[in-house]
């Protein structure tokens, strides 16, 4: 064996021990060093599966990794080992989150807002992550209600077994009513488009501004009238209270002891008297009124009046014709 | 008297008294290797000629397989994960099976092929042609100056020799991931997901793997060498069987010894 294969050797060795240390330290950059940073303690309800090694996030950003999983005193127990340039706000919560669909897990701390940081040694507080089967098992409950909504809905809309649909139902009703559909369509068609070009009473009351100046008009008219109403239904009101005082005839007359109340009272008994005597058969108008042989005789006295007139009628022209020829002769 | 004879030849003539010969014969030569152990320090000249030939020669065969190997597995696999859009998942297929199954397998075979077919030319020649036979009559053990300085250097280089296949693996997954048309991956990419998915016990059970393939390797190379007799027909069919032998070996080791550390 020469010298140059032992130099060869000598170089082989140190290559591939050289090649194994960059190695190991590429692989192990990922995970903090126990000498550069401080270690927190976080106990959760379930640890989901965070795995030692696993990155620690705050904000998003990347602030150390898990340095201990397990059970301690009986509680699902993490501890993070923390960069020394990084600070938790006491306040904080962490929380086990999916880092991927392939089962990385992470532990997503939520930055609070406490001015005190947690100290080394401390401990974090938690909240649960999610859990993927969890959330599978939502999903699962989901699918069921939205599969049973959709069946409500197919029930509605499909026919089944021999029924008919909604959708059949309309078919069919735009089927049948096909030309009067097209007719309404066409003649709401003609109409707008004589409301657009301003004809008609409503293309005229839309397009035209005469009309609607007179429609000012007249509702200024209209306020004008209301408030005359208005004036005139004060008036009235105070006439009413005044009546209701007894004051002036109205209010003698309704409220009031006065003389003209007497008086109307008098006439009002005078009337009844006037009436009763009418009613009764012996009068004379009571006669007049309800004896039927004086309205025979009534009748045939002006059945005989109406002889004699028209007796007179018709010698009229001849006693004018003599008046006329008299003199003639 | 007859028959027993007849039954003895029958047990030592067929297939599965010779397997079991074989395997006491590798462990008596381990054990009785392993007592001169301790005097390595004595062998270095040995040892380091070992390292030589067995590692340096290596290297370029290791490098361009490996390369290859790398490259063909990101290809593979890239095409696939391409049409499922998880392309960057490459740095964690690569990274794994390269530091995991490929390097150390890959290695032991080339250990086996160029080395292992070396060492047992070498011991089964001096064995026909009676060197060893005139080192025991010096009273040099052969399983002293021939046997453990190759197994020293078995186990000296196939930690480097599988570290170096492993990162020439890699890099060839990433020259593929990055110019392949239908992948285009970058590189920081890869290597940020390889890193994600492929830590450094990973690379300790490869090189594990690696250590128990090459000292088997050698093992066998130097016991099939040592029992060879007759002539140089016998050396070549030794040379044959060695190579045989350790591949089946390597094949069978490595399936329990990755069940055993997964």
């Amino acid at each position: 064996m020469n010298k140059s294969q032992s130099i060869s050797v000598g170089i082989f060795f140190i290559i591939g021990i050289s090649l194994l240390w960059v190695v190991q330290r590429q692989m192990s950059d990922k995970a903090v060093q126990a000498s550069e940073g401080y270690e927190v303690v976080a106990r959760f309800e379930n640890l989901l599966q965070l795995r030692v090694g696993d990155d620690i996030r705050m904000a998003g950003v990347r602030i150390g990794s898990v340095q201990y999983t397990g059970l301690k005193d009986r509680t699902p127990t993490a501890i993070f080992k923390i960069d020394n340039e990084f600070q938790i706000p006491s306040d904080s919560l962490a929380s086990i989150g999916m880092a991927g669909l392939l089962g990385n897990n992470l532990v997503s701390i939520d930055m609070g807002s406490s001015p005190t940081p947690v100290s080394p040694g401390g401990e974090v507080k938690t909240q649960a992550g999610y859990d993927i089967n969890h959330v599978v098992n939502e999903i699962g409950a989901l699918s069921q209600q939205v599969g049973g909504a959709l069946k409500n809905f197919e029930a509605i809309l499909g026919a089944q077994q021999g029924e008919e649909g909604m959708f059949q139902t309309l078919g069919r009703l735009l089927k049948e009513n096909d030309k009067k559909l097209t007719q309404t369509v066409s003649n709401l068609e003609a109409i707008t488009a004589q409301l657009a070009s301003g004809e008609g009473t409503l293309g005229k009351l839309l397009m035209e501004d005469e009309i609607y100046e007179e429609l000012k008009t007249i509702s200024a008219d209209l306020q004008n009238t209301l408030s005359e109403g208005e004036a005139l239904l004060s008036d009235t009101r105070e006439i009413v209270a005044h009546v209701k005082t007894g004051q002036g005839t109205l209010g003698g007359l309704i409220y009031g002891e006065t003389d003209l109340a007497v008086e109307v009272e008098a006439m009002i008994a005078d009337l009844r008297e006037f009436s009763a005597k009418l009613n009764n058969p012996d009068s004379t108008i009571g006669k007049l009124l309800t004896d039927d042989k004086l309205y025979g005789e009534v009748q045939g006295l002006m059945r005989k009046a109406n002889q004699t007139l028209d007796g007179l009628g018709d010698s009229a022209p001849i006693s004018a014709v003599g008046a006329v020829a008299k003199p003639l002769f | 008297m007859n028959a027993s004879s007849k039954s003895e030849s029958f047990l030592l003539n067929n297939g599965i008294s010779r397997f079991f010969e074989d395997i006491g014969n590798n462990v008596i030569l381990l054990y009785q290797t392993l007592r001169y152990f301790p005097l390595a320090p004595t062998q270095l000249k040995r040892i380091v000629e070992q390292c030589y030939l067995m590692g340096l020669s290596t290297i370029p065969i290791v490098a361009i397989l490996s390369f290859f190997i790398g490259a063909v597995l990101a290809l593979q696999t890239g095409f696939v994960l391409s049409q499922l859009g998880a392309v960057e998942f490459i740095g964690a297929i690569v990274g794994l099976s390269m530091c995991r199954e490929m390097a150390p397998v890959m290695v032991a075979f080339l250990l086996a092929g160029r080395v292992g077919s070396a060492v047992t030319a070498e011991l089964a020649s001096m064995k026909v042609y009676s060197e060893v036979d005139a080192l025991k009559v010096m009273n040099v053990p052969a399983e002293k100056i021939l046997v453990m300085p190759r197994l020293v250097a078995a186990l000296l280089i196939m930690p480097i020799l599988n570290i170096i296949a492993t990162t020439i693996g890699w890099m060839g997954g990433m020259l593929v991931s990055k110019f392949i048309n239908f992948i285009q991956l970058a590189p920081h990419i890869y290597w940020r997901n390889l890193k994600d998915f492929t830590v450094f016990p990973d690379i300790i059970d490869g090189t594990i793997k690696a250590e128990v393939f090459g000292f088997a390797v050698v093992l066998i190379a130097c016991n099939q060498g040592l029992v060879t007799t007759g002539g140089p027909r016998e050396i070549g069919s030794s040379v044959t069987k060695s190579v045989v032998t350790s591949m089946v070996f390597i094949l069978l080791t490595d399936f329990f010894i990755t069940r055993a550390q997964l």
